[in-house]
């Protein structure tokens, strides 16, 4: 059911979550059939492993991010309302990624990534200009 | 609330104030709650009151006996605890936002099932998708109110109707839910209250032990310090459901797990299944829950309204409407007053969605009764892809509603309505019934009534204006559009064939009984109504019979001066096949009604094969219709014919 071709003239693709590693937030790095001809298969991969990086990074737990954790429990969470978390500065090199790589790799393309935090960490929307052309 | 803001263009307009789930929002989107929080002020109460006891009564005391450090242990516990309850409560719980409008139509092709389309009684599957979280099966269950996919964890909370990530559970107490993003502050502050109840008890107790030593009278201890007893007995009071509660959610955050899903035993060892959240280490598990990195608020509530935004969020709710089966769509909106049937539904709708956007759009009945009570609001996406269901459940309560709705508001209006209907019945001396009893019985007597008057429904749905042709009919029609669900439904199924034959039976007689017969659940929904009529009061049922021989033109004036009882007859002759039949065939409605009337026809018919050389009302569409056309007339002038009841009688 889940294979089921979309509609030819479907103008977006929905990139979503890989839960294989548990719910920390990762993206599917499977190339959607629908991009076929629209972006080299390694452009695109390139582009998912990266961002899949940087949520990595927020969200690993080391040393550092702990400590401020523990810094925030110990001023009873005022902390929070001062500083940008470590998670916060990764979104901001995520969605500058994706602008630089819109600009370089999509956008000329006619192709246009959305910053996953628009969509709730859900899915990345890959949109296409072309209205008919991202078909299979 | 923020829902209920009506759209300001001159304000910038922050994404909080159209947040489709039921939070409050308060400080322009900065905090934000679960919709009821009365709880939440109690706990605040219950805390600061105990603790001001504490310091006010017992703290000088201690302080001055043993050590300043008391009130200074005390009251940094006190802070750090209101601090994790307000930032529990005033913060996101991690509510995952809703799909944007092309996200679900991209899940719904997805999952779309190929032979949906052609069947209306098609009743989705339990949408679920499996997905693998280390190297376990885990089943994603869809989510009809945010059309999405859950991510694993995620649940969603009925109460706030969003669903949230990493779901824990519902806390009155808190007065918001408890998720990935607020668990932490949840922990701290169950483990810092219950570290602050045992600290006030005990020093409350030690205030009390030391008095005693001194004056060596119980008694005299509680006239000396009275507060000190009360703050010991509502901690040791309350000490030990949070003590409970702290050691409980220790042992959940140690082993990864959540209250939901160690309810539901997700992970217990019977099913096999290990908890694939685990990082396998309790400390790990502790340092990354209550220390690891905070994902921010995703639904970003002080992000400002683009164009873009409110057209993926909002036309969400458009979609449902015109994804709806074409047959139940719009039909009340071209009742006699559209403006207060349309304002009764705004109203209901604009609970949950914005004014703005609800200019020409006009929601189902049936569908707003579900989609109020939000707790089904998944059902009520599944009702609507059930055509006959829908239509054949609903009715009762949505005539209901209306009938209400026009005994409340539409009295004087509908007076004015009803006024034919009025004058046949103080013919019969039935003068100032209430209105809304009217209504009720109009109701079934117009869906009995569905075969003489078709022809000016079926125009008027079909094409969407009131029919002005014939006076008796046109006003049958406002009745009809007022009265019942039922019977729109009823003429929606008729397809619009020949508006202009000269008599009404030629629709609606023909096409109706065929389809009843042949296709009994698009049929059936007309007829339901028809086992009202068994309930009816005999009066006014005979009042309409009477209203639809007007039309007719069959003798009005004889049939005025039929006396009440004799009218009823055959309604009672109805009421006599009817049980007979349904207890041999089948208990649906459908079943009995198409029954009954093919029952009908036929002694109808035996009647008038006494009289005319005429076939009976079989095959060949032209035929028929004649033929049924023949028998509903002389279905109208049954009251004065006693013999046929005999007919039907031995037919049964």
């Amino acid at each position: 059911m889940s294979q089921t071709p979309l509609q030819p003239n479907y103008t977006k693709v929905f990139i979503q979550r890989d839960y294989s590693e548990g719910c920390s937030v990762q993206f599917q790095n499977r190339f959607p059939q629908e991009l076929e001809g629209r972006i080299d298969r390694a452009s695109f991969e390139r582009t998912i492993a990266k961002i899949n990086e940087y949520f990595i990074e927020a969200e690993k737990g080391n040393c550092s991010t702990f400590c401020e954790g523990f810094c925030a429990c110990f001023s009873a969470y005022l902390i929070y309302l001062f500083t940008e978390t470590h998670y916060e500065k990764c979104l901001r090199k995520v969605s500058a990624y994706i602008s630089m790589q819109n600009e370089l790799v999509y956008n000329p393309k006619g192709l246009n990534l959305t910053d996953p935090v628009n969509r709730g960490l859900r899915v990345i929307e890959i949109s296409s200009s072309l209205n008919d052309r991202l078909s299979t | 609330m923020a829902l209920k803001m009506a759209p300001q263009k001159q304000k910038v307009m922050r994404k909080w104030e159209i947040f489709p789930g039921r939070n409050k929002f308060y400080c322009d989107g900065y905090l934000m709650t679960a919709p009821n929080t009365s709880i939440f002020y109690l706990t605040v109460v219950l805390i600061t009151a105990t603790s001001t006891l504490f310091f006010v009564f017992d703290c000088p005391f201690l302080a001055e006996r043993i050590t300043i450090g008391i009130p200074i242990i005390g009251g940094v516990l006190y802070v750090f605890t209101m601090c994790s309850l307000l930032r529990t409560t005033f913060s996101d719980p991690g509510i995952l936002p809703r799909a944007s409008q092309d996200e679900a139509a991209y899940i719904e092709k997805q999952i779309e099932v190929p032979n949906s389309l052609n069947s209306p009684t098609y009743r989705p599957p339990p949408r679920t998708k499996e997905v693998f979280v280390r190297g376990q099966a885990v089943k994603l269950k869809y989510c009809f109110t945010c059309k999405i996919f859950r991510p694993p964890r995620a649940s969603h909370c009925s109460l706030c109707d969003n669903c949230v990530d990493r779901f824990d559970h519902h806390c009155p107490w808190v007065g918001n839910c408890v998720g990935r993003r607020n668990y932490r502050f949840f922990y701290m502050f169950i483990v810092s209250l219950a570290f602050l109840a045992v600290f006030i008890f005990a020093c409350a107790l030690t205030h009390l032990v030391l008095l005693q030593t001194e004056t060596k009278d119980f008694l005299d201890v509680i006239r000396k310090s009275p507060f000190s007893v009360v703050v010991s007995a509502i901690c040791f009071l309350s000490v030990w459901s949070v003590i409970g509660l702290a050691g409980f959610h220790t042992y959940l955050t140690s082993s990864d797990q959540t209250t939901n899903e160690d309810i539901k035993g997700s992970f217990s060892n019977k099913g096999g299944s290990q908890n694939p959240y685990s990082r396998g280490n309790i400390c790990l598990n502790c340092f990354y829950i209550l220390c690891g990195p905070l994902q921010p608020s995703l639904i970003d509530r002080r992000g400002i309204i683009t164009e873009e935004y409110r057209l993926q969020m909002q036309s969400a709710d458009k979609n449902v409407i015109t994804s709806q089966p074409p047959i139940v769509v719009q039909h009340i909106g071209t009742t006699v007053d559209p403006t207060k049937a349309y304002n009764h539904v705004d109203l209901e709708a604009s609970t949950n969605m914005n004014n703005s956007h609800m200019q020409g759009v006009y929601r189902q009945r049936s569908y707003d009764n579900l989609q109020n009570d939000k707790s089904t609001s998944s059902v009520a996406h599944l009702v609507e892809n059930e055509l006959p269901l829908a239509s054949v459940l609903i009715p009762s309560s949505s005539t209901i509603d209306k009938r209400m709705r026009l005994s409340q508001n539409n009295i004087t209006s509908s007076a004015n309505d009803m006024q034919d209907v009025n004058e046949i019945v103080s013919e019969n001396s039935i003068t100032n019934v209430n209105v809304s009893m009217e209504k009720k019985h109009m109701t079934a007597g117009n869906s009995y009534n569905n075969l003489p008057y078709r022809d000016a429904p079926t125009e008027n749905v079909d094409e969407k204006k009131p029919s002005n042709t014939n006076n008796n009919n046109s006003n049958t029609t406002n009745n009809n559009n007022n009265s019942t669900d039922t019977t729109q439904n009823v003429y929606s199924n008729i397809p619009p064939t020949s508006p202009n034959v000269p008599n009404i039976l030629k629709n609606a007689a023909s096409d109706h009984v065929y389809s009843n017969i042949d296709e009994t659940v698009n049929g059936g929904n007309g007829y339901i109504s028809t086992l009202d009529l068994d309930l009816d009061d005999p009066l006014l049922t005979s009042s309409f019979i009477k209203k639809k021989e007007i039309p007719n033109n069959n003798n009005p004036q004889s049939v005025y001066n039929i006396s009440t009882t004799s009218s009823s007859i055959p309604i009672e002759t109805n009421k006599i096949i009817l049980p007979s039949i349904s207890s041999s065939s089948s208990t649906t409605g459908t079943q009995i009604t198409s029954i009954e009337l093919k029952n009908v026809l036929n002694a109808v018919a035996l009647q008038k094969s006494n009289q005319l050389p005429e076939v009976l009302p079989v095959f060949g569409p032209a035929l028929r219709n004649e033929t049924m056309i023949d028998t509903a007339l002389d279905l109208d002038s049954l009251d004065s014919q006693v013999g046929l009841m005999h007919m039907n009688k031995t037919i049964v």
